[in-house]
C-alpha cells in the first residue's frame, strides 16, 4: 500500500462504481481498542461527485458507534469498493451525521423504493474523501512488478517457463 | 475575550478527553445562547429552515413580534442538538453568520464549525378542520414531535411556580407569535389530525413528547390533568397498530394514575422532574412540588413508576446549574456536582434515569440576573451521570439524542 497515485478527487470511474448497486462496498471502521471492523454497506454512493454518503441501518450497530467515534475523536474510516475487476480503497474523514433533513430523506426513500415501504435507516454519514487508490488485482500486480520484478513468480508457471520442460 | 473563549472549550476538551468537544459546544451553546447575523437570518426564511415566528424577548421579560422566523434548533456536524436559545438577552452570545451556502458559528471572531439547522416539518402551515395552525399545537425536533397539552401552569395561580420557570407567564406571547391567542386547553380531535399530519412526511418523527403546566385539580392531585393526558394519548394512538414510542413531562402520579396512563394508552416512558436534588433548595427552588404532592411523595411515586413503565423507561431530570444560585445554593460546585451524583445513583440503583439539562437564566423568572453555571461544572456533571447510568446498565433512548437534545450525558451513550 502507499506506492500508488494517491487523489482526494473522485474520477469519475469511482463515481461510476460507487452509484453502481451491484459494487461490493465495505467499510472499515476503528473500534474502541483501535483494532479494525469492516461491514459490508451497500448504501455507499456519492451524490455530489465530491464527498461519500452512506445510511445506517442501525443505532448501535459497531460501524455507526464506531463512526460516532471517528467524528468525535477524528478516527479515519476506510472503504473498499469492487466490481469485476475494478477495485478502490478510499481514506476519509467523517465529516457529517444527519438525522433529519433533505438528505436523510432521500437515502430513506432510496432504501424505500429498493426494499418496500417498511424500511428504515437510523441516520446518514457524509464523508470527505482523503485518498483514493486504485487496487485492482491488475494494477496492484504492475506496480509491484515494476519494483519488485522476482516476487510472485513461481518459475513453474506457463508464462514463465518453456514448454519443453 | 472570545478568542479566549473557543480557547477555553479546547482547554477543557484537553483536560477531560473522554468528552466529545461536540459535546462541549454543545453545553456551551446552551449556557451562552446564539445570534444570528441578518444574513443568516435572511437564509432560514424559506420553506428548509423557517421555524416558529421570532419573537424578541427583552431583559424585563416582555417580548416582541418581527416580521422573521427563528430556525430550529441547532444541528452540530455530529448530529448532536443543541436548543439554543436565540433570544436576545444573552449577555455574550455566539454568532451564526451565513457565507457559501453554509452557516457558520462564530465566537467573536473566531470560526468554531459549520452547523445547520432542524429541517422545518412538511406539516407547518397546515391547520385542523377546526383552523388551528398545527405548528401552534407541536412543534418538532429532529425526531421527536413535542406537543403541549395545556398551556398554563397553576403554580403560577398562587406564586408557588418554580423559581427558575419563565413558561406560560401569560398567553400574551403567544399572541403576535400566531394572531389569534391560544387556549389553553388543545382539542384532542386537533392532535389527533395533527399527528396524522405529521406521519406524512418520511421518516421524520420517531417519538411523541408530551409535555404541559402543572394542573394539580381533582378530587385527589392531578386527576383532571391524567384525565386530559389519557384522552390525548387515546386521541394519538388512532394513529398506530399499538404502543408507540412516546413520553410525557409530567407531575408525579399516584400509582393508580399511572396505571390507568399505561393501560388505557400507548404511551411507553414517563418522565416526572425533581429539578432539584437538595432537600433544603427544592423546597426553595420549587415550592409548588413541594406541595403537590411534596418531595418525599415525589421520589416515590418516581420510583414506583417503574413497577408500571419497566426499568430504564422512567426519567426525571435536574435543572443543572440552578442549585447554585444565590442567596440559598451551594457555594461550590463540588457540593453541587456531589448532590446530583448521589441523586442519580440513588436513582440508578431502582431502574430511574437521572438526567441533566443546562440552566439558562431567563428574565422573567424569580432568579432574574443570575449567572448561568460554568461550562466546567455542567462538562463534569455530564460526564459523571453518564458514567453512573453506565454502571447500572442504564441507556437513555427515550431522551436520547434524536428523541430529545437537551441532555449532553445522554448524548454521551452514541458509543456505547
Ligand atoms: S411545573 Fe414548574 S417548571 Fe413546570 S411550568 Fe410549572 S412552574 Fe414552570
Amino acid at each position: 500500500m502507499g506506492h500508488n497515485k494517491r487523489t482526494a478527487v473522485l474520477t469519475a470511474g469511482i463515481v461510476s462504481l460507487l452509484k453502481d448497486k451491484s459494487a461490493i462496498k465495505v467499510a472499515g471502521t476503528l473500534n474502541a481498542d483501535g483494532s479494525p471492523y469492516i461491514a459490508a454497506n451497500d448504501s455507499l454512493s456519492t451524490l455530489d461527485g465530491q464527498t461519500l454518503i452512506l445510511s445506517e441501518a442501525l443505532e448501535k450497530s459497531v460501524s455507526n458507534r464506531n463512526l460516532v467515534r471517528g467524528i468525535w475523536f477524528d478516527k479515519p474510516v476506510s472503504f473498499h469498493v469492487a466490481r469485476g475487476d475494478e477495485a478502490y480503497y478510499i481514506q476519509a474523514k467523517v465529516y457529517r451525521c444527519l438525522i433529519a433533513g433533505k438528505l436523510f430523506e432521500q437515502m430513506l426513500l432510496r432504501k424505500r423504493a429498493e426494499e418496500g415501504a417498511d424500511a428504515d435507516i437510523s441516520l446518514v454519514w457524509e464523508f470527505i474523501p482523503v485518498s483514493v487508490e486504485e487496487v485492482s488485482a491488475k494494477v496492484l500486480r504492475k506496480e509491484q512488478e515494476a519494483r519488485h520484478p522476482y516476487f510472485d513468480r513461481h518459475l513453474d508457471r506457463a508464462s514463465i517457463r518453456t514448454a519443453n520442460n | 475575550m472570545a478568542a479566549d473563549r473557543v480557547l477555553e472549550i479546547d482547554r477543557l476538551g484537553r483536560k477531560y478527553p473522554d468528552v466529545p468537544r461536540f459535546i462541549i459546544l454543545k453545553l456551551d451553546l446552551l449556557r451562552r445562547g446564539a445570534r444570528l447575523t441578518s444574513r443568516a437570518l435572511d437564509a432560514v426564511q424559506n420553506d428548509e429552515y423557517r421555524f416558529g415566528p421570532m419573537l424578541i424577548f427583552f431583559k424585563n421579560g416582555g417580548s416582541k413580534k418581527t416580521d422573521r422566523s427563528n430556525p430550529g434548533s441547532m444541528l452540530l456536524r455530529d448530529g448532536t442538538t443543541a436548543p439554543v436559545s436565540f433570544e436576545e438577552y444573552f449577555e455574550d452570545p455566539y454568532r451564526v453568520d451565513y457565507t457559501s451556502g453554509k452557516f457558520i458559528l462564530y465566537d467573536g471572531r473566531v470560526r468554531v464549525d459549520e452547523v445547520d439547522f432542524t429541517p422545518r416539518p412538511k406539516y407547518y402551515g397546515h391547520l385542523t378542520t377546526s383552523g388551528i395552525p398545527m405548528e401552534s399545537i407541536a412543534s418538532a425536533r429532529a425526531q421527536r414531535l413535542i406537543i403541549c397539552a395545556y398551556r398554563h401552569c397553576h403554580l403560577w395561580d398562587t406564586g408557588d411556580q418554580c423559581k427558575y420557570c419563565a413558561f406560560f407567564t401569560d398567553l400574551k406571547a403567544s399572541r403576535p407569535a400566531f394572531d389569534t391567542p391560544l387556549r389553553r386547553g388543545v382539542d384532542p380531535e386537533d392532535i389527533y389530525e395533527t399527528v396524522r399530519e405529521v406521519l406524512k412526511e418520511p421518516g421524520r418523527i420517531s417519538e411523541i413528547y408530551l409535555t404541559a403546566g402543572m394542573d394539580y385539580r381533582g378530587e385527589h392531585f392531578f386527576d383532571e390533568e391524567v384525565e386530559r393526558y389519557i384522552r390525548i394519548l387515546q386521541a394519538i394512538g388512532r394513529n398506530f397498530k399499538g404502543r408507540f414510542s412516546s413520553q410525557i413531562m409530567a407531575p408525579a402520579y399516584s400509582k393508580a394514575q399511572l396505571t390507568r396512563l399505561y393501560r388505557e394508552t400507548g404511551l411507553t416512558s414517563y418522565c416526572p422532574n425533581i429539578e432539584v436534588w437538595d432537600e433544603r433548595l427544592f423546597g426553595w427552588i420549587c415550592p409548588g412540588k413541594n406541595k403537590w404532592p411534596g418531595r418525599k411523595e415525589w421520589i416515590k411515586r418516581t420510583l414506583d413508576a417503574v413497577d408500571i413503565f419497566g426499568k430504564g423507561n422512567v426519567y426525571t431530570q435536574v435543572v443543572a446549574g440552578v442549585e447554585l444560585a444565590r442567596p440559598h445554593g451551594f457555594k461550590t460546585v463540588d457540593a453541587a456536582l456531589r448532590s446530583n451524583l448521589e441523586a442519580c445513583e440513588f436513582f440508578a440503583k431502582r431502574g430511574v434515569i437521572f438526567l441533566s439539562t443546562v440552566w439558562r437564566m431567563n428574565p422573567a423568572s424569580a432568579l432574574a440576573g443570575q449567572k448561568n453555571p460554568p461550562l466546567e461544572y455542567i462538562i463534569r456533571l455530564s460526564k459523571g451521570l453518564y458514567d453512573i447510568r453506565k454502571a447500572y446498565g442504564l441507556s437513555s433512548d427515550n431522551d436520547d439524542y434524536k428523541h430529545c437534545g437537551n441532555h449532553a450525558d445522554a448524548d454521551l451513550e452514541r458509543i456505547d
